[in-house]
């Protein structure tokens, strides 16, 4: 199977991400951060191990401020519900996945209002200005997407931090689409909150996301629960991580997320990013050569884009030519919305949604050119 | 000598160890052993010497340390 799926998850995964989950429940499978025994010891210097990479790979100083979650909804639900109270009102983007949108409109009910900032291909003093233009006075919250998961048009992210923390609103980016993909360096940063996912850009298995904070500004906890630290107190740790780390983690998962971001480390994030930029690059240009075919961007751009690639053929849905290809040429593709209808009503798409390729370090040049070849004998 | 100190937590703890390690301070991360009257449950490092030293740097950079204790094994 040729699998350019990679934005749902990386697939395949590094055989050394392979090999540690593997070890992990093999050798080391004891419950991190519970009891005193050496296996359970183990398991605790294994996930510490994790955090360290993840706080270094994004340039944070403390181990402490790598707060691990299930996926990067749940590290998005944890910030925007601990954050927002009632009263607040918050403004996201127009390329937020429903991991954004679904709970500022579930927030509706507890008081709490949200706008919608339109984003610009390109033009960045365009976005900058309409996030501006959004800003209440109670305005507390803005979150936003480093990358569209349907277009891969990158926002100017670190410019609208900055932005808000002139207005003093506590900025969170949803770097699902970012981490990994492109370097972000967080130490001298206006993001407050960066929420990850572990199984996309950085090559972990599924299960896993992170908080990183970077701000002084602690969330209500989400959840409440054992931490295995000071369990005669019957209120919740407020220490980091703890806080926000209740019940067992996903130690398999973590501990295979310290081998994607490794293998990521020893290829050269740039290196991987420049790779998959080229194949999506020589995607669009066969593909604007089809009179079929519609794209929904620029040509894909360094600056401006992710590799993440939306098409459409001409008189046939989405889910349709997506089928075809896994049916009929064994390619794997994602069509309909992908969880983001409000990058697709931006981009007048809702009603059909679109194909969607996302290339990872594995994925070849001969792969795209198979693709190439199948979209034009599509009839 | 009350060579055991106790700390938030596991993570904490590691991160604990790892500051002083920078400093040429060896030390362990130990469970707490439970005392009457205190919460147990908890992680602190066993610091082998210097400990008045260890428990400054720590403070300063921003680690608290809730008390410190006799026993429990290197």
């Amino acid at each position: 199977m040729i699998y350019l799926d990679n934005g749902a998850t990386t697939f395949p995964k590094p055989v050394s991400v392979v090999n540690a989950v593997n070890q992990s429940m093999k050798y080391f499978g004891a419950n991190p951060g519970r009891g005193g025994h050496k296996l359970a010891m183990k398991a605790s210097e294994m996930v510490y191990d994790t955090r360290k990479n993840i706080a270094e790979f994004f340039g944070v100083d403390e181990p402490e401020k790598v707060i691990f979650t299930l996926n990067c909804t749940m590290a998005l639900n944890t910030v925007i519900k601990g954050v927002l109270n009632k009263g607040d009102h918050v403004i996201i983007s127009s390329y937020e996945h429903n991991a954004v949108l679904r709970p500022v409109e579930k927030l509706k009910e507890k008081g709490i209002t949200y706008s919608v900032a339109e984003v610009f291909e390109g033009d960045n003093e365009r976005t900058l200005n309409s996030f501006r233009s959004k800003i209440q006075q109670n305005t507390r919250l803005v979150v936003c997407t480093y990358a569209s998961n349907v277009f891969g048009i990158k926002l100017p992210v670190e410019r609208i931090c900055a932005l808000c923390h002139q207005y003093g609103i506590i900025t969170c980016v949803d770097a699902a689409q970012g981490a990994g993909i492109i370097p972000i360096d967080l130490s001298d940063s206006s993001i407050d909150f960066l929420c990850i996912s572990g199984h996309k850009g950085l090559y972990g298995p599924m299960g896993t996301g992170a908080i990183i904070v970077n701000c002084d500004k602690i969330p209500d906890s989400l959840i409440e629960g054992g931490t295995g630290s000071n369990s005669a107190d019957y209120n919740q740790p407020s220490i980091l991580p703890d806080k926000f780390e209740s019940g067992t983690n996903n130690f398999p998962g973590i501990v295979g997320l310290n081998h994607g971001i490794k293998f990521l480390k020893s290829r050269g994030i740039m290196n991987v990013y420049k790779h998959e930029i080229s194949l999506i690059t020589n995607l669009y240009d066969k593909l604007s050569n089809m009179d079929k075919i519609i794209l929904y961007t620029d040509r894909p751009d360094i600056d401006y884009h992710v590799p993440v690639l939306s098409f459409n053929i001409k008189d046939i849905d989405s889910e349709t030519v997506s089928g075809i290809l896994s049916s009929k040429y064994n390619i794997a593709t994602r069509a309909g919305l992908h969880c983001a209808p409000l990058a697709h009503k931006y981009k007048n798409t809702l009603d059909i949604g679109t194909v969607r390729v996302v290339p990872s370090a594995f994925t070849t040049k001969n792969s795209i050119n198979s693709l190439i070849s199948a979209i034009y004998n599509i009839k | 000598m009350d060579n055991l100190i106790k700390l938030s937590s596991i993570t904490q703890s590691l991160s604990a160890r790892d500051i002083l390690k920078k400093h040429g301070i060896k030390s362990n991360v130990k469970r707490i052993p439970a005392k009457r009257g205190e919460s147990t449950c908890g992680y602190g490092l066993y610091i082998y010497n210097n400990v008045d030293k260890a428990i400054s740097i720590l403070e300063d950079n921003n680690i608290k340390v809730s008390g410190r204790a006799s026993g429990g094994a290197k």
